[in-house]
């Protein structure tokens, strides 16, 4: 106990090198537990996105490429598919529900979304969870809007209120439909999931914003109003994806050959689960490299506190020998420098891990609402445990080097050194 | 100047045209699967007391050629590997406490069990086998398991059995959700 407070006393005297080593411990420390941190929710939120959706059709292209613009709103789909396509499949005998899925229109940047009402009658996240409202109830008029959570959040929107939506999906669009105001009639509740940052409207209300768009541009002598789009056929020609559930699961291998093998349209069935795991096989080697790089970073720090240890020690070795002198015997001397490394690597771990805990605090509002990704504040898992042991246990055996040279000086030294 | 006017004009007509044609063509297009040597494919789905299992596999894998027997030799290599397709016990060990019997069995060959085109015609087929270069087996296995929750896992025998296969994929559904998994002769487990 006398060797740690000795060895503590004798950091605090060396209270410059000695923060700096913490400062580079504790950074490195955070950002291994931050990469992982990341990583983990990253997968979570992903896997949480969607639940008990059998399969997603769309237009044939990569079975990732499909489930990342279908469900999860990122990059955009290569081919739309024909309403006849979505009819047949959703009329047949093995299929229990579809939700039909068009997107191409934004608001604010944020996603705009048509479907029908079954999406919120069928539509699951997480933990086979439905959506539930916050505020106001499903649309049922073609110029209504529901909105995500995150949506009424950041735009400040509430119920009754009129919102325009932009042509296209990028961020500053110059073309509006704003001779088709939508009317916001809900306010979906939190779910963690791109949900939070879709606005959805009905099939009919993006095919009515559009009924005066010829390729891609509204005709100048065609305008029609928002009442007399109403009167004119609103059944989509075509949309971007669907959801289908299946009655048994039993079928799923047997429905999605029947709709990759569709003669009519290049169509392409995947199984969401599946999908998945292939984009984690495909992120893991990126995943992998990062971890390696801050396993490296990590490396460097001790690395850093091995060469300030190894340094200090000639200058040391008077007091090394005085400590002698007084009675302390050569295994002490060994266990008070190591000891200095131990304290080092674990205050460092420690206020590593605090770091960890304040950024996660700043930057948990910006992440959700830039990225959509929700960094839950939770305990550290058993293996960000295991890995703040692996760095501890690592500081422990790099201050045996110090250590050993201490052990060894003060066996040679007396008390006249000539350093 | 109007000449080449002209002649974009034509050019982009005819395009056109020939555009449309095509796709009036192609309204019944043909698909070709993906086929890799050495690999096969299991798709394994369980609900309720059903379990069913269908195991694809370029022919390569299971008789080592892609076409008609053309010797004795060959021929009876394809009939002894429907044979062993028919068997589902030879190709997956499932836990005996799940109590699942084997409830139907399809196999389908592309490549027939004896040589039946004769000699004039074997030009020809080889002609044919160079437009149609990959075929599969297909098995289709259906079991009723008395007690699903106690089938945690499958041993695939597959690689035992049929040598030529190196990697399986496999996709399995279930209401536990959906998983994707590779095995290998090392590594023949499925745990559901």
């Amino acid at each position: 106990m006398a060797i740690i407070s000795l060895a503590l006393k004798s950091l605090l005297n060396r209270r410059f090198t000695a923060s700096l080593i913490l400062v580079s411990i504790a950074l490195s420390v955070s950002l291994l537990l931050g990469v992982e941190r990341l990583r983990v929710e990253s997968r979570n939120s992903f896997a949480n996105t969607i639940s008990g959706t059998d399969l997603v059709v769309g237009a044939r292209s990569g079975a990732i490429n499909l489930l990342l613009y279908s469900v999860f709103r990122i990059g955009d789909a290569t081919n739309n598919i024909s309403w006849n396509s979505y009819k047949k499949f959703s009329e047949n005998r093995m299929v229990a529900w579809t939700i039909p899925i068009s997107l191409g229109d934004s608001h604010r940047s944020f996603r705009v979304m048509g479907t029908n009402r079954d999406y919120f009658q069928y539509y699951r996240y997480a933990q086979k969870r439905s959506l539930t409202f916050h505020q106001g109830q499903p649309f049922d008029q073609v110029y209504h809007a529901v909105l995500g959570y995150e949506v009424a959040q950041q735009l400040n929107y509430r119920v009754g209120q009129k919102i325009i939506i932009a042509h296209g999906a990028g961020k500053t669009s110059f073309t509006h439909h704003d001779d088709k105001p939508f009317e916001v009639v809900g306010i979906l509740s939190p779910t963690g999931t791109p949900v939070d940052r879709t606005i959805h409207v009905l099939l009919q209300g993006i095919e009515a914003i559009h009924k005066d768009w010829v390729a891609g541009r509204q005709v100048a002598g065609r305008k029609i109003s928002a009442e007399e789009a109403l009167q004119k056929d609103l059944t989509p020609k075509a949309i971007t994806a669907f959801l289908v559930g299946l009655k048994s699961k039993i079928a799923t291998f047997k429905v999605q050959r029947e709709v990759n093998n569709y003669r009519k349209e290049p169509l392409l069935a995947i199984l969401p689960g599946v999908a998945l795991q292939q984009l984690w096989d495909l992120m893991g080697v990126a995943e992998n490299a990062l971890l390696m790089v801050t396993v490296l970073v990590v490396a460097v720090g001790l690395i850093g506190m091995l060469t300030v240890m190894l340094a200090g020690l000639n200058e040391r070795r008077r007091e090394m020998a005085i400590l002698r002198s007084l009675g302390a015997r050569p295994g002490h001397i060994l266990l008070l420098v190591t000891g200095e490394s131990m304290v080092l690597s674990l205050v460092g771990v420690t206020i590593g891990l605090l770091l960890l805990y304040g950024s996660l605090l700043l930057t948990q509002p910006f992440v959700e609402s830039q990225y959509g990704l929700y960094l839950p504040i939770t305990l550290p898992s058993l293996r960000e445990w295991f890995m703040l042991g692996l760095v501890g246990t690592s500081g422990l055996l790099i201050g045996l080097i110090p250590g050993y040279r201490a052990y060894r000086y003060s066996l040679a030294d007396g008390m006249s050194i000539r350093i | 100047m109007s000449r080449i006017k002209q002649g974009i004009f034509f050019i982009s007509i005819s395009l056109l045209t020939g555009s449309t044609q095509l796709y009036a063509a192609e309204h019944e297009h043909e698909e070709h699967g993906a086929h890799v040597h050495g690999e096969a494919q299991l798709l394994i789905a369980l609900e309720g007391s059903t379990l069913e299992i269908e195991f694809l596999s370029p022919a390569m894998n299971i008789v080592g050629f892609e076409h008609q027997s053309t010797n004795e030799a060959q021929s009876h290599a394809i009939e002894s590997a429907i044979e062993a397709l028919k068997q589902p016990g030879l190709l997956f060990s499932l836990p005996p406490a799940a109590k699942c019997d084997s409830v139907s069995i399809e196999v389908e060959s592309p490549l027939k069990e004896h040589g039946e085109q004769d000699h004039e015609h074997s030009n020809e087929a080889s002609l044919d086998l160079e437009e149609v270069t990959h075929v599969d087996f297909t098995g289709h296995y259906s079991f009723h398991c008395a007690e699903m929750s106690k089938l945690d896992s499958i041993v695939i025998e597959i690689f035992n059995q049929f040598p030529g296969t190196e990697v399986i994929g496999v996709q399995s559904v279930s209401n536990q959700g959906q998983q994707k998994i590779e095995l290998t002769p090392d590594h023949s487990t499925l745990e559901l």
